[in-house]
């Protein structure tokens, strides 16, 4: 391929080594590409306005008698009306037999399928499907509107300045407690439903707060040590124990016996632990 | 309690932590019906579109700071409400891992028990042929044909081009007279 | 073996009722959590569903002849063993009941241990883990 005059003498005052490389076309077509081009060109349209159509059943009232056969000549036309460019597709094109395409035919090429679109928008409804379309047979519990709202509302976390329930004293915990909550995930103000009359929120609050301290402090043993007698015989109690018969219990409850370590640490142990059941030594024996 | 607060003067007052909570509730009362009725649609039992329902609820309470109201809010509401519908639906399948058909069959069964269900009236064997849809197509076909929600703004809710939603619906319908006719 | 346990009570006055009772919960909040394994998502299902559970519980009257009180006790349980299993799993939540009993145990025995303390005749006897 013979380069162009004015792009050669642009390459030399570029001082480009391009100036002397022959200018060779590296690329090659299969054989006969060029012939059989126009032909493929036009069956890829054809296919693309058959994937256009929304409804095969749809009459195609807006295009004009014969108008698919015509095209391929139609579109060829157009293309051999290009002057001149040089390029060696649009040569060969020229070449080939020419298609013919209405003068305006790109133009209203975009309202074309728009009609038919807006044509389609409203589907039409058989009158069956119009006759019930304003039935609803679906019904609700009574009142179920009106008692929305707050169900919902109930369960959505409050911001903790909403509420209102601080009293002077446990100020002080709730601070504590929110610097400690991430711990279990308990968080204060969403663990309990803020309706339910049965649960002290406020003082399920604060247990939760305590226990997220015991976790994080590790201190369950000194905690549990410093319990009072009575606290622990009124929780008991309050749970349906009988408090008495559980004591006699406990005293021979196979997990109260010492543990391997403890035999080992401590003399003692066995023989205290033995006085306190009482069990006649002849047994031993 | 007139409700002539526009989406803005709620969304504007959601915003603002002192008016958030009164602002929410308004927006319950605007749109739960709408919304509920949507869902109930798409899975047919009233306990399971009230917890979708209260779900969605709690998804727009923790999302509305992040709409961008580049869109309306009821189309926003109307997106959350929908997906609920779709991945309980998702949900209720697997967990009681049903082929397909059996799922159709298994939303069918539900409309059987309604209390008010009758076989021989127009509209409810409309429902069943809804049911026979998969499910996002059903959305499409209750959206418009119940809701008659203009296709711009179903392509907004389902994310999908209007082009799809058109041919989408237009299958739908001819299905489900389809079916009308021939049981 | 009941006597020893007398007239050990006016020794320990707790001067605020409600404080020993919120660290008892707390305890047993602590002590559900760890001996469970509860990760965050499951407390925050399982406490409020058990707090139910508990005030059900204790709206059994105490004062019904012991087999019927048991009974309705156990009814409940039942009734929420149900509950608890959606959150824990049927293995836990059988875990929960028997830990729950543990509990108990454990307050009693440090009961006993106190009560043995401030009874210098008997000889302690301690536990030391957890």
């Amino acid at each position: 391929m013979q380069k162009d005059l004015h792009i050669l003498n642009e390459l030399t005052e570029l001082g480009s080594p391009l100036a002397e490389w022959p200018a060779l076309n590296v690329f090659t077509v299969p054989d006969g590409y060029f012939d059989q081009l126009p032909e493929s060109i036009l069956s890829g349209i054809e296919n693309q306005l058959n994937t256009l159509s929304f409804s095969k059943q749809a009459p195609v009232s807006d295009v004009p008698e014969g108008y698919f056969d015509g095209l391929a000549d139609s579109i060829l036309n157009r293309i051999k009306n290009v002057p001149a460019s040089g390029s060696i597709l649009t040569d060969s094109l020229r070449q080939a037999s020419v298609f013919n395409v209405p003068v305006h035919y790109f133009d209203d090429l975009a309202t074309n399928i728009l009609q038919r679109i807006h044509a389609d928008e409203e589907t039409e409804l058989p009158v069956t499907l119009q006759s019930v379309q304003h039935i609803n047979v679906f019904t609700v519990p009574t009142g179920y509107f009106e008692s929305l709202p707050e169900a919902i509302q109930q369960q959505v976390p409050a911001p903790a300045k909403v509420i209102g329930i601080n009293t002077q004293r446990s100020f002080f915990k709730y601070a504590m407690a929110a610097a400690f909550t991430g711990l279990l995930g308990l968080s204060l103000f969403t663990t309990f439903n803020k309706k339910d009359d049965k649960i002290d929120t406020a003082q399920s609050e604060l247990v939760m707060a305590d226990a997220n301290l015991i976790l994080k402090n590790n201190n369950f043993d000194q905690e549990l040590e410093s319990l009072g007698d009575n606290d622990i015989v009124q929780y008991l109690q309050s749970n349906g124990e009988d408090v008495k018969a559980a004591l006699v219990a406990s005293v021979t409850d196979e997990k109260n016996l010492p543990s391997e370590e403890e035999y080992y640490l401590d003399d003692q142990t066995l023989d205290n632990f033995l006085n306190q059941l009482n069990i006649p030594q002849t047994i031993n024996n | 309690m007139a409700d002539h607060l526009d989406d803005k003067e709620l969304l504007f007052q959601f915003k603002n932590e002192a008016t958030r909570e009164p602002a929410f509730t308004r927006i319950i009362k605007k749109y739960q019906e709408k919304l509920y009725w949507h869902i109930r649609r798409m899975v047919v039992d009233h306990e399971d579109a009230n917890d979708v329902l209260q779900n969605m609820f709690i998804k727009v309470w923790k999302n509305l700071d992040n709409f961008r109201e580049d869109s309306q809010l009821y189309t926003w509401l109307y997106r959350i409400a929908t997906n609920e519908s779709l991945s309980f639906i998702e949900q209720q399948k697997k967990r009681s891992s049903v082929s397909l058909s059996d799922e159709e069959s298994h939303l069918s069964n539900k409309l059987q028990a309604d209390k008010h269900f009758d076989g021989n009236k127009l509209e409810w064997k409309l429902q069943l042929a809804i049911q026979q849809l998969p499910e996002k197509q059903r959305a499409v076909f209750n959206l418009r044909y119940f809701d008659e929600m203009p296709y711009e703004e179903m392509s907004r809710v389902l994310e999908t081009s209007e082009g799809a939603l058109k041919a989408s619906y237009h299958h739908a319908v001819k299905k489900i007279e389809d079916y009308i006719l021939n049981r | 073996m009941v006597g020893m346990f007398t007239g050990v009570y006016a020794q320990d006055q707790q001067p605020d009722d409600a404080k020993g009772k919120q660290k008892i919960e707390a305890l047993y909040v602590a002590y559900i959590t760890k001996t469970l394994n509860l990760n965050e998502d499951e407390a925050q299902k399982f406490w409020p569903v058990h707090a139910q559970f508990d005030s059900e519980l204790k709206s059994v009257k105490l004062e019904l002849p012991e087999l019927d009180r048991q009974q309705q006790q156990l009814n409940i349980k039942k009734k929420y063993q149900d509950r608890f299993s959606k959150i824990l799993g049927n293995d836990r939540t059988n875990d929960f009941f028997r830990k729950d009993g543990e509990f108990r145990k454990k307050l009693v025995e440090q009961l006993r241990n106190k009560r043995q303390q401030n009874n210098p005749n008997q000889r302690p006897f301690k536990r030391r883990n957890f």
